[in-house]
Parts: C-alpha cells; structure tokens; sequence
C-alpha cells in the first residue's frame, strides 16, 4: 500500500519533476559547462577553460594603471546594483498598501485587485505605456511639469535621469504585487489581542506600528527582502529591451540585458554563459550574507 | 519517501525519461521529412523576409507569379520584420530548420563567415552579371565566391524643405557642395521664429557621414580598428560644435526627446517645418511621400568635407547552404535579381542593375525631382565594411558616439576608449576563428 502511494505521489510530481530537469536544471548545467567553452552556436564549442572568467573578471596593465578587460561589466553591475536600490521603497510602498486595505474599506476587495494589476498585465503592454508618459515632447509628466512652468527631462533619453525613470517604473509594478499580498496576509496573522493590549495601555497608531505590527512582520520582511534581491540582480531586462535598448550611454543596461547581447546578438554563447555563472555566484553570496546577517534579527513568533 | 523508494521509482523514471526521448526523436523525424516535400509531392521553399508592410504586396505578387511558372514548386513566405530578425533567423539556422531561402541585409558577413549560404558563383553565368553595380556584388563576395546579388541599394541622401530655402532666399543646394557651403546655409535656416530665445527651426537634423571625413570604424577586413584617427575625431568635434557652437542642429538629448531616429520618428517633424534638411534615406520614398506630403521636399547629395561619400547598405536575397533544393532556390532567386522586381522595389532602394536603375530615373516623375542624385553616388557609396562580428563593434562604436554626444566625455577620451576596446574584440575574434 505504501510502495502505491509512493509510486502515485511519484507520477504526480513526475510532470514538474521532468519540467524543472529538462528546463531548469540541465539549462544551469549546461550554462555553467558553456562558460568553459568558445561557441558562436555554427561552429562546434571550443574548450578554452577558464579564459572567459579572466576576460570577464581579469585586469591588465596599461598606460601605467590597472584597467578591467571588460569594463562595460563592472559598469552594469553597477548599473544592477543601483537599481536594487529601489527595493526598500517598493517594500515600503507595498507595506503602506498592505497596512491602508487591511482597514475595514468600502470597496477594499476592489482596491486590493485594482493594485494587483500591473502584476498581472502583459508587462510589454504595461512598458510601452510607461514609454509614452515618459516621452520628452508629448508625454504626460513633461506635459504636467509644463503647466506649472518646468521644462520637464528626457526621462529615458537623459544620461541622468534613465536609470531613476525606471526604477520608479519598477516600483510602480512591484508595489502592489505579491509583496503586497504577502505583507497583508502577515498583518492579519498578527493577534488581535497585541492590539487591543496596546490601546488600553494608550498606545497610538505609531507606536502600535513600531511595537508590534514591525517586529511581528521582521519574518515577512525579510523574506521578501530575499527574494526581492535575487529578482532584483535579475532585473531590468524588460526595460532595457522594449524602452531604452540599453542606452543612453550604458546608462540602463544591466547584467540581464548584457548577457542577451552576448548570447543573441554578438553570438558569444560561452562569454554569456560565463557573465551568467558569475551573476550566479554574486546572487548566492549576497543570498549567504542576507541569512547569515539578516536572519539572526528575524524573530519568528 | 524512503530510500527503497529509489529502487522502485528508477524504472519509472528511466521509462519516462525514454518516452520523451523517443517522441522528440519521432517528431524530429516527421518535421524533416515534411520539411521541402509537401503531400502532393511538390517542393515546398521556405523564404524568410525582412520587409516593411509596404515592400511585402511586391514580394507576394513575385512570388504568385513564381508559382504558376512551376506549378511543381510552392514558396512559404515567413516575414520576420523587425530588428530582430538576424538573431531569429540565426536561431532557425542553429536548430536546423533554416528557411531555404532569406533576405540578407547588413550583416551578411556575419552568417557569410559561418558558412551560413550557398556559393551561387558558378551560377551566375545564368545572369547579365556585368549589368550590375561592380561593389554591390562585392558586398556579397567572400574570399572571391558570390554568395548573392542585392536587389536595392539603400543610402543615407540629404532631404530638404525648399520652401524654407525659399523664404531665407538661399539657391537651392547642389550635389556638390562643400561642408562650408552646408554650415552657412544651415545657419541661415536655424531660426528662433518668436523670439523666445529657443529655436522653433533648425538648418539640420541627422549626422553627417563619417566617410565624408575619411574616417572609418574599423580596416575593410576588419582586422585593424581605426576609431582614434585624427579624421575620427575630427568628424566627432565637428558633430559637437554643430550642435554646439553653431546650434545648427539640435543636441542629442533634444533628439532624443523625438524617438530613436526610425522613419517614425525623424520625418514628421521635418513634414512639420521643425527641421529644413535632415539626412533622410532613399529607401524611405515611400514613408516620405505619405509622411511629408503637405511640404515641397527634395534629395541632395552629403556635403563633401575630405572626400564625397555615401553611406550605404543594400538588400540581398540569399540561399541556405542547407536548404535541399538548390536548384528550386536559385530560380527563385533569380526572380529576385531580375531588374523587373528590382524596378518594382525602386521605392524601397534603388536597383543594382545599373540598367533598370537608369530606367527608373528616367521613368521618374514629380518629388523628389532630384532622384537622379542616388544613380550619381553610385560612384562613391561607403557601407560598413562587411566583418564576421561587425554588431559587436557597431556596438563598441555606437557606446562612444553617445558619451561624446552626451559630453560624458572628449571625443579623444571616448575614442581612445572605443579603440582599446575593439582593438581587443578583433583579438578575441580572431582567437575565436582559430
């Protein structure tokens, strides 16, 4: 009876099983064996063992200083790097959110959908749109800043101001998302109880946050903050691709989009595989230090 | 589950795994079986195009008319408009199912050195090979075999609103003019129209020719980078202070404000007045006859600065090296060469057979009434060289134009940037290639 179950519990699962094997696992595989080898997807890869990580990560002496190989990937890491700065205020504006429909509303189940949206719409549909208020000439910030007499910037164009437009792009879609959703189903996991405890004791709304509504979620928080930040290192490609191909400049390319250049438009398959190792290994460590830092402040009930 | 578990699931496993190994396998097997042999044992071509909604009704007329010639033969067109299209159809190449047939533009070189097309050369005696323009059919040479003949030659060509030259009472240019003569009259043009300090109307909106200023990216083999000459940076200081010191033309910035520079996006503010001439294509007739119907326009050659140069590109239908019907293809492909498709595509890019171009000029009636103009640059038209990785380089190449565009750096900084950079490319390229 045992060994039938197993084998049904087995055939259920064989289908996200065979899924994640032939499309997760041997992909990453198959990345991490590419990065060892030059291939142009024509021609049979070549081993050339480690040479793509000393192009990608290696320095040379010239003109009497040290200079990267490949620049351009220290400055779209930097470029990743900045854009993670916009996860705290997503959080913040998810945790804002969370807290205004977790009140007793009219119409709260109609606000709670209404903010769920953007995750779920056609993120092409949703960039395009943002391309058209972002416009410099006919788009509606500029037209709005117009109005009151300021000559608005070329919020994709500008060298300055391409990278903090899409973030507040990306905070735009990710506020009301699953942070959103996961925030309000911890707030009502908190005990009715701390709160009504707090109020007889005189606690306002503040103090009933910073006391019990922060440290009750520290759990929520930080898991969300986790996985926030392995998305985030995978971020920016969609932007880069539909609204600014990469540019001014470099200015919104990111390691994503990067390694899309590499692999399908230069065609150096192994180097784009050898950038997405390394990204591999930035996200695991970052991951490491957020538990080995972070987890130790989190207190579960 | 426990560890006997293992044991018994295994066979499952293996079992399942080999399941899909042999329904890949099969289907594998039916998609190349079917593939060139439709059921009524006629052979089928797979044609892969790159062209606009406009150019498409002339493929399709072509082809029509193609297949009641062989009835035996059936042509699939799979349009793959777009920017894309190069990574697509390197994708179909890579997962064997490359289209027998495709459209190659710019980056020829690229498939060209993988051993992507068919070596058409002995083939060619089946055309008047010697009516056609002797570079273009360079452009689809390769270590002396032909791998194509292009049907249209695109070109960056200067347009200009006459009424603007009208109302300032400057003579229309002429194609040879020189960079002095285009700064003074674009600065005549450059209008600040109500006085409220900023320009309602600029001389110029585009780029000049960096061949123009005997400047190149890269050595036509592409084996040297050349993006730090002097003429490079020259070329770049005279795109700066023409937008500026004179403020002839707008900045990059402000153009950016209107678009990416597409057909879209360059010519209605030109239709507008915004802009009395820009660098326009001739392949975009057609866009600016409806675009910029309500002005009076015309072409004009690019000013000469060291040399009278043209940027250009052209458009080729080539044969895959693994398409199974060669000979299918290269009838059809000869549809193509024929200097009555390459009349009909005129409005799209002037034919290489010199002959039909000569026709279509003499043919030509109403605007731009200086369309004789592109058959004249035929004596000087500067595509970018034809290099294995040449989007690799562009790219390297675009990244300093914008910084020194942007003024996020000096051209020379920027271009001695660029020149490390690609001068490192080449090297992986060529290791690459061993």
């Amino acid at each position: 009876m045992k060994r039938e179950q197993d084998i049904t519990a087995f055939v259920f699962l064989s289908p996200n099983i065979f899924g994640f094997l032939i499309f997760t696992l041997f992909p990453v595989l198959a990345a991490l064996a590419l990065s060892l080898f030059r291939w142009d997807i024509f021609n049979a890869p070549k081993f050339i063992g480690l040479q793509n990580y000393l192009d990608l990560l290696g320095w040379v002496f010239e003109d009497k200083s040290f200079q990267w190989i490949d620049p351009d990937f220290w400055k779209y890491l930097g470029n990743t790097i900045f854009y993670l700065l916009a996860i705290p205020l997503s959080m913040a504006a998810s945790l804002f959110l969370a807290i205004i429909l977790n009140q007793k509303l009219r119409c709260r189940i109609f606000f709670r959908t209404v903010f769920f949206l953007p995750t779920i719409s056609a993120s092409i549909g949703l960039l395009i749109l943002w391309k058209y208020l972002y416009n410099g000439d006919y788009g509606l910030f500029n037209f709005l800043l117009s109005n009151i007499g300021i000559d608005g910037p070329g919020w994709l164009t500008d060298y300055h101001w391409a990278k903090p437009s899409i973030m507040m792009m990306m905070i735009w879609g990710s506020m009301g998302g699953v942070a959103m959703v996961i925030y309000l189903a911890g707030l009502q996991n908190i005990p009715r109880e701390l709160y009504e405890a707090a109020e007889l004791d005189g606690a306002n709304g503040w103090n009933q946050f910073c006391h019990i509504t922060w440290p009750m979620l520290a759990p929520t928080t930080f898991f969300i903050f986790v996985t926030s930040i392995i998305a985030g290192f995978q971020s920016g490609f969609d932007a880069a691709y539909i609204l600014t191909q990469g540019g001014p400049a470099g200015a919104t390319t990111t390691l994503d989009y990067y390694i899309y250049n590499h692999a399908f438009v230069y065609f150096n398959m192994g180097y784009a595989s050898t950038i997405a190792v390394v990204l591999f290994f930035i996200v695991f460590c970052v991951t490491m230090i957020n538990w080995r830092f972070g987890g130790r402040k989190v207190h579960y009930g | 589950m426990n560890a006997k578990l293992g044991i018994t699931i295994m066979p499952i496993v293996f079992g399942l795994a080999l399941l899909v190994v042999l329904i890949l396998g099969w289907a594998y097997y039916q998609t190349q079986e079917e593939q060139g042999q439709s059921e009524d044992e006629k052979t089928r071509l797979v044609l892969a195009l790159n062209v606009s909604h406009r150019d498409r009704p002339f493929f399709v007329e072509t082809i029509d008319a193609f297949m009641k010639e062989h009835p035996n033969i059936e042509v699939e067109i799979r349009n793959i408009a777009g920017v894309r299209y190069y990574q697509k159809i390197l994708i179909m190449i890579a997962g064997n199912v490359a289209p027998d047939l495709m459209w190659m533009g710019q980056s020829f070189a690229e498939f060209a050195y993988k051993g992507a097309f068919l070596d058409i050369t002995d083939r060619l005696k089946d055309i008047p090979i010697d009516e056609y323009l002797p570079p273009a059919l360079s452009w689809y040479r390769m270590n002396g075999r032909q791998y194509g003949v292009p049907y249209a030659i695109h070109m960056r060509i200067f347009a200009y609103n006459k009424k603007h030259f009208d109302e300032a009472g400057i003579p229309y240019p002429s194609d040879d003019w020189n960079f002095d003569e285009f700064l003074e009259i674009t600065k005549k043009l450059t209008i600040d129209k109500d006085g409220d300090g900023k320009i309602d109307q600029y001389g110029f909106r585009g780029g000049l020719h960096r061949a123009t200023f005997g400047a190149e990216i890269f050595s036509d083999d592409g084996q040297l980078a050349l993006c730090n000459t002097p003429e490079m940076v020259h070329f770049f200081q005279t795109r700066l202070d023409l937008a500026f010191k004179y403020k002839v033309q707008p900045t990059l910035e402000m153009r950016n404000h209107e678009g990416r520079n597409t057909v879209m996006d360059k010519y209605p503010p030109f239709a507008q007045g915004r802009y009395s001439i820009i660098d326009a294509g001739n392949g975009d007739r057609a866009v600016m006859l409806e675009k910029c119907a309500d002005i009076d326009w015309d072409f004009v050659l690019c000013p000469k600065v060291k040399r009278q140069a043209q940027w250009s590109s052209s458009a080729a239908i080539v044969i895959s090296a693994d398409t199974r019907h060669p000979d299918e293809s290269w009838e059809l492909c000869k549809v193509f060469i024929s200097d009555k498709f390459q009349k009909s595509m005129a409005l799209s890019g002037m034919p290489t057979n010199i002959k039909a171009a000569e026709e279509v000029i003499a043919e030509h009636r109403g605007t731009p009434s200086n369309l004789k103009a592109v058959l004249r640059a035929y004596d000087f038209l500067y595509p970018t060289p034809r290099v294995p990785n040449l989007k690799e380089l562009e790219a390297i190449y675009v990244d300093a134009e914008e910084k020194i565009m942007l003024r996020m750096a000096t051209p020379r900084d920027a271009l001695d940037d660029a020149q490390r950079k690609m001068t490192l490319a080449i090297k992986k390229l060529n290791e690459r290639s061993r």
